[in-house]
């Protein structure tokens, strides 16, 4: 008896072992969240500020991960982000100190991350950028040949205050097309930061049709997904110029629509209309067809009326 | 007395009475409370989905990986590979360099960057040791998020030594 009991939990023990499912990387179980993801901060010279950054594990694995400050400009119009250049507007990220750097965070759990900033007795008037990177390794499947670690960062908008900051800026170009074969119908401005601080500038659009004075679109309208598409809010930085473009995707084929722009950059507001025309080029070959046939009547109409016309001698 | 008593009723009813047709006014006291909700910009990064392949030395293979983002703003995926760009293996000093050019027979290895959600550059980009946007959104996702899928071009030299091959790319995830 005592050795069917032996032989049967041997059974069990082994047929235990060999169904053990082996440690499986699911990137599913992962994710992890930050917010808040930018936030501006009000800098004096020689004073500290005090803040905080949450990093949520919403995946389902325990994640370890590490925080540190790193410059934040950018590199062109299309605003890329560049985490590594050194100039007079990223001092703020050797400002910023972490009393931690590492961290655990359970699933479901929020970890306040906490950072200390202070401002040197020197510091110039103007804008301080600098990004709080938080990164894991804990996203790496081990067994990949490109294994992704993950990293999240929060920009900071820091301003240091003094007679020396400077907002100033302009619009160097807006562009609303007049006449279109085709959609999309694309809506830009380029604003330029003349300053030594950053600024926000917001963009609108509003859509009428010509004839039935139907609103289309406007600065509250959203895409399918929720996001608001008729109107933006774009930070330009010192020294840079940023473009925004506003799209109307579902265009009609033929139609005549108002368009009306408007621009708030600092304390100037900027409105612009423009009437834009949607014409296939079929249909501009066939007007101009139409036109032609039209011009070669009149020309024939003239010349036979010429040709009655009784002879004098 | 009994006199009394009636006429103390009697007027205590129609007293009463009267009361009774004076209309009960009350007053509302209204009040407008500013109700604030702050919206904090928040973003997610998950499934970062790792990329693995086997090589083949006469054909540039690829493979995908995927990052997926939730916020509510627009924002820039980067790329880069901090500790080693080129693919290594252990027991070997062979590596497949990163390459904007992966060609068969030649040890290479690049990530193409995205033109839009769904449509990738034609040629591929190498990874360095610095962050590198590879793809832009200008507005927030939905709720559920968006994922991007990168595609990873691998060449390999047929006299590359056998091995795992292998680094670890870093996906960054920001609000521009």
């Amino acid at each position: 008896m005592l050795k069917k009991v032996f032989l049967l939990l041997t059974m069990i023990f082994g047929l235990s072992l060999l169904a053990q499912p082996t440690s499986a990387y699911n990137a599913e179980d992962f994710s992890i969240m930050l917010y808040p993801s930018s936030q501006t901060l009000a800098l004096f010279p020689n004073t500290s500020v005090d803040g905080s950054v949450n990093i949520v594990n919403t995946g389902k694995i325990p994640i370890d991960f590490t925080v540190h400050a790193t410059p934040f400009q950018v590199n062109s119009e299309d605003y890329s982000p560049d985490y590594e250049l050194v100039n007079r507007y990223t001092a703020l990220a050797s400002w910023v100190q972490f009393a931690e750097t590492d961290y655990h965070a359970e699933p479901g759990e929020t970890v306040e991350v906490k950072f200390h900033i202070d401002v040197p007795e020197d510091a110039v008037g103007g804008g301080q950028y600098a990004a709080i990177m938080a990164y894991t390794e804990d996203s790496a499947d081990p067994d990949a040949t490109v294994k992704t670690a993950s990293q999240i960062a929060a920009i900071l908008y820091g301003r240091v205050g003094g007679a020396d900051i400077k907002a100033e800026g302009e619009i160097v170009e807006q562009t609303i097309p007049g006449f279109l074969f085709d959609g999309p119908l694309e809506i830009t401005e380029t604003a330029y930061n003349t300053g030594n601080v950053d600024f926000t500038v917001y963009h609108a659009v509003t859509i009428t049709d010509f004839f039935s004075g139907e609103e289309i679109m406007n600065a509250n309208t959203t895409n399918s997904e929720g996001a608001v598409i008729g109107s933006n809010n774009s930070i330009v930085l010192p020294g840079t110029s940023r473009t925004d473009k506003i799209i109307w995707g579902a265009t009609p084929k033929i139609g005549i629509y108002r368009v009306h722009q408007k621009i708030l950059i600092l304390e100037e507001e900027i409105n612009t209309e423009q009437i834009v025309i949607f014409c296939p080029p079929w249909l501009i070959l066939a007007l101009a067809g139409l036109l032609f046939l039209l011009i070669l009547w009149i020309i024939l109409a003239v010349r036979h009326h010429r040709r009655k016309a009784p002879q004098v001698f | 007395m009994k006199t009394q008593l009636k006429l103390g009723l009697i007027a205590g009813s129609i007293l009463t009475s009267f009361a009774s047709l004076v209309p009960l006014t009350t007053y509302a006291v209204t009040k407008n409370s500013t109700v604030t909700v702050t919206v904090n910009p928040t973003i997610t990064l998950d499934s970062a989905t790792n990329a693995s392949l086997t090589a083949d030395s006469t054909k540039v293979v690829t493979t995908t990986f995927n990052a997926k983002v939730t916020t509510n703003k627009g924002y820039t995926i980067s790329l880069h590979a901090p500790t080693s760009t080129a693919l290594t293996a252990t027991g070997t000093s062979d590596t497949i360099p990163a390459s904007a050019t992966p060609t068969a027979g030649t040890n290479g290895w690049g990530v193409k960057k995205k033109t839009s959600a769904t449509a990738d550059a034609t040629s591929y980009t190498a990874i360095t040791t610095s962050a590198v946007p590879f793809y832009t959104a200008t507005t927030g996702t939905a709720a559920a998020g968006a994922t991007t899928t990168f595609t990873v071009g691998v060449a390999i030299a047929p006299t590359l030594t056998a091995g795992s091959y292998s680094t670890t790319l870093t996906v960054t995830a920001a609000n521009s």
